[in-house]
């Protein structure tokens, strides 16, 4: 049931950053880039979970959310970038 | 075969950057034909046959685009006075164009509504990052 | 503060920075994109949250595991904006 869960989890990521990425396509906005990134970086992150499939060894289970901080990263950075080019219009 | 790829590429850039409605296309085409004149909104809006307060956005956007100025307040009077002379060069091929090809033209202006329309959510959306935004109570 | 513990406090914080800033921008313009969005962001705080108290508060050695309540938020996060994404899409 766990691994079903990250299953979930890691598919509908992953639709979603293909969702955000025909945003990007459509808008041209790279805002939409970032978030693609981030949402796969999800996907990977429960992907890894999944595969490493260690409930119990939290320290395994740390490689996985290396994945979750990109992500976020991306999202911070994505964010920032788009303030950047809104306060030189 | 003729389609919308036939037309001048400054006049797709102009129709699709600039143009969004078709009192738009009336009112610029109708300023620059006549653009010794100086033109109120309700005086536009006569001779157009539309209501004021249309021409009055299609003024606004017009004005923003650098396309129009107004040259007097109370009323305020517009005139054609495009920003620059591609901008200008660009409206006289549109004159043109509609001229030979108003359909051309308007499945153009009509396929770029559709656009407008489908990608406005997402604007909507990354403009929602923008942190300090200026006119937050627009909405 | 372990490296472990920073990253999933900076997650929380960026969920709820996103979730806010979507909320924001839906209240200003009653886009429903941007309603599913914030949603997700809500969900997937609530799940960073959870994350940072089911590993880190509680100790390993206890019999407490949140697994069922963090990933069932991350669940219904990424459900809810998938559905908005395929929703407004048209």
């Amino acid at each position: 049931m766990k691994l079903f869960m990250w299953g979930v989890l890691a598919m509908a990521s992953l639709v979603a950053a293909l969702f955000f990425l025909r945003y990007w396509r459509e808008s041209r906005d790279r805002l939409f880039v970032f978030f693609a990134l981030a949402f796969a970086g999800l996907a990977a992150n429960w992907t890894g979970l999944a595969i490493i499939d260690q409930p119990t060894d939290e320290a395994q289970q740390k490689y996985a959310y290396v994945a979750r901080l990109v992500a976020f990263l991306v999202l911070i950075i994505g964010i920032f970038d788009k303030n950047r080019r809104s306060g030189r219009l | 075969m003729t389609g919308a790829d036939d037309l001048p590429a400054d006049v797709c850039a102009l129709l699709h950057e600039h143009i969004e409605s078709y009192e738009q296309l009336e009112t610029l085409l109708l300023l620059r034909r006549e653009r010794y004149e100086e033109w109120t909104g309700q005086g536009l809006a006569d001779r157009l046959r539309v209501q004021a307060d249309l021409i009055g956005t299609a003024l606004a956007g017009l004005e923003a685009s650098g396309l129009v100025q107004v040259l007097a307040t109370a009323p305020a009077r517009y005139a054609y006075r495009p920003a620059s002379a591609g901008l200008d060069a660009a409206v006289s091929r549109l004159e043109r164009e509609y001229a030979e090809r108003s359909i051309l033209i308007i499945q153009l202006m009509s396929a770029n509504a559709i656009e407008r329309l489908r990608t406005a959510a997402l604007h909507t959306f990354a403009d929602a990052f923008v942190l300090n935004r200026k006119g937050d109570d627009r909405g | 503060m372990t490296v472990a513990e920073a990253v999933y406090i900076l997650c929380a914080i960026t969920s709820i920075l996103c979730a806010a800033l979507l909320l924001r921008g839906y209240r200003a313009t009653r886009t429903w994109l941007l309603f599913w969005a914030s949603i997700c962001f809500v969900f997937l705080a609530i799940n960073n949250v959870i994350l940072y108290i089911d590993l880190v508060v509680i100790p390993a050695s206890s019999p407490i595991d949140l697994f069922w309540y963090r990933n069932t938020a991350a669940v219904i996060g990424v459900l809810v904006l998938v559905f908005g994404l395929v929703w407004e899409s048209r």
